[in-house]
């Protein structure tokens, strides 16, 4: 199925709510980094936000690394 | 973490207190924050894929948040330990509103900044790109230049048009003030015919970029640490004089 459309894609096929409930962002150890709430309770973080440099060679902040929920705060 | 992992210790060794003080400090120093490198005095705001504004994007969008970036250019400015930012762009543009706040708050930070343009600063980008003190731009970097638009929408009203078109001149405004390019120049590059698919405007390479005098330099990371280097150390000299 082709749709000729000016329109976004999202605006045909809306994102679903849940979508955007799997991420947050939370306080790492005083970082905030986006996480994905996994099934299991773990947290898989998908992105750090921070300006400092050296944040980001902290392999515990690296994206794809796996926190478990009560080490994060909010 | 850490409270859970103490407790029982503290609980045990009342009498052998220095003994878990010791134990503590081991787990302590156990985590990884120990070999913390030395606090850096430049830090880096990377403004990465679409710009998001006042609509959340679906998740699949690579997005930088403008509420994120804000209070972080807020710390940036109070932190005294940090003298200088760099501003990394690989953006598509996004929300001209955000965007704009984006820029006029680093153009109003007092530390020096220097932006570097890598893969492409389109759209709103540009102004993000030259609002920083000096910009630089990677030789194989592009910045696509073109009017404001609504994707998909129906201007219903005059008026729309004209909110659109004030709009357009406050990006118009804000680049020809924070970069060397004149405002015929850059009129004509934004309303050009025939550069890209079903659009007007045009896509400008990196050194045709520097030629119209919208970005300061070409160079990569080494050009832009030297550059921010040199800034700071002016802005500490400059500093000196006045005392």
């Amino acid at each position: 199925m082709i749709l000729y459309t000016p329109l976004s894609e999202s605006d045909i096929f809306p994102t679903e709510s849940q979508d955007f409930q799997k991420y947050e962002m939370v306080n790492l150890q005083g970082k905030m980094v986006q996480v994905e709430r996994l099934e299991n309770g773990t947290c898989r973080i998908v992105q750090l936000l921070s300006t400092d440099p050296q944040d980001f060679l902290n392999e515990q902040f690296m994206p794809g690394s796996m926190v478990s929920s009560h080490e994060i705060i909010g | 973490m850490t409270e859970k992992d103490n407790t029982p210790k503290k609980e045990q060794g009342d009498d052998q207190s220095t003994q878990s003080s010791l134990v503590q400090k081991i787990q302590q120093l156990g985590q990884s924050s120990v070999a913390a490198a030395p606090d850096s005095n430049i830090h880096v705001l990377p403004i990465i894929g679409q710009i998001e504004g006042h609509i959340q994007l679906p998740p699949q969008n690579k997005t930088t948040k403008y509420e994120h970036l804000i209070p972080q250019i807020i710390a940036v400015e109070q932190n005294p330990k940090i003298e200088g930012l760099i501003v990394v762009l690989n953006t598509v543009g996004g929300d001209v509103e955000a965007g704009l706040a984006l820029s006029e708050m680093l153009a109003s930070i007092s530390k020096p900044t220097v932006s570097i343009v890598l893969g492409g600063g389109h759209s709103i980008g540009v102004p993000i790109a030259v609002s920083a003190d000096y910009s630089f731009i990677a030789p194989t970097a592009t910045m696509t230049i073109h009017p404001i638009r609504l994707t998909g929408l129906v201007i219903g009203v005059p008026q729309t048009f004209e909110y659109l078109d004030k709009m357009q001149e406050r990006v118009i405004q804000f680049v020809i003030n924070h970069s060397n390019i004149k405002e015929e120049k850059f009129k004509e590059l934004m309303f050009e015919k025939g550069n890209l698919t079903r659009d007007i405007g045009t896509n400008v390479v990196g050194t045709d970029a520097v030629d119209y005098g919208l970005i300061d330099g070409i160079g990569g990371v080494k050009e832009a640490m030297a550059k921010l280097n040199e800034l700071i150390e002016h802005n500490k000299s400059d500093g000196t004089m006045i005392q």
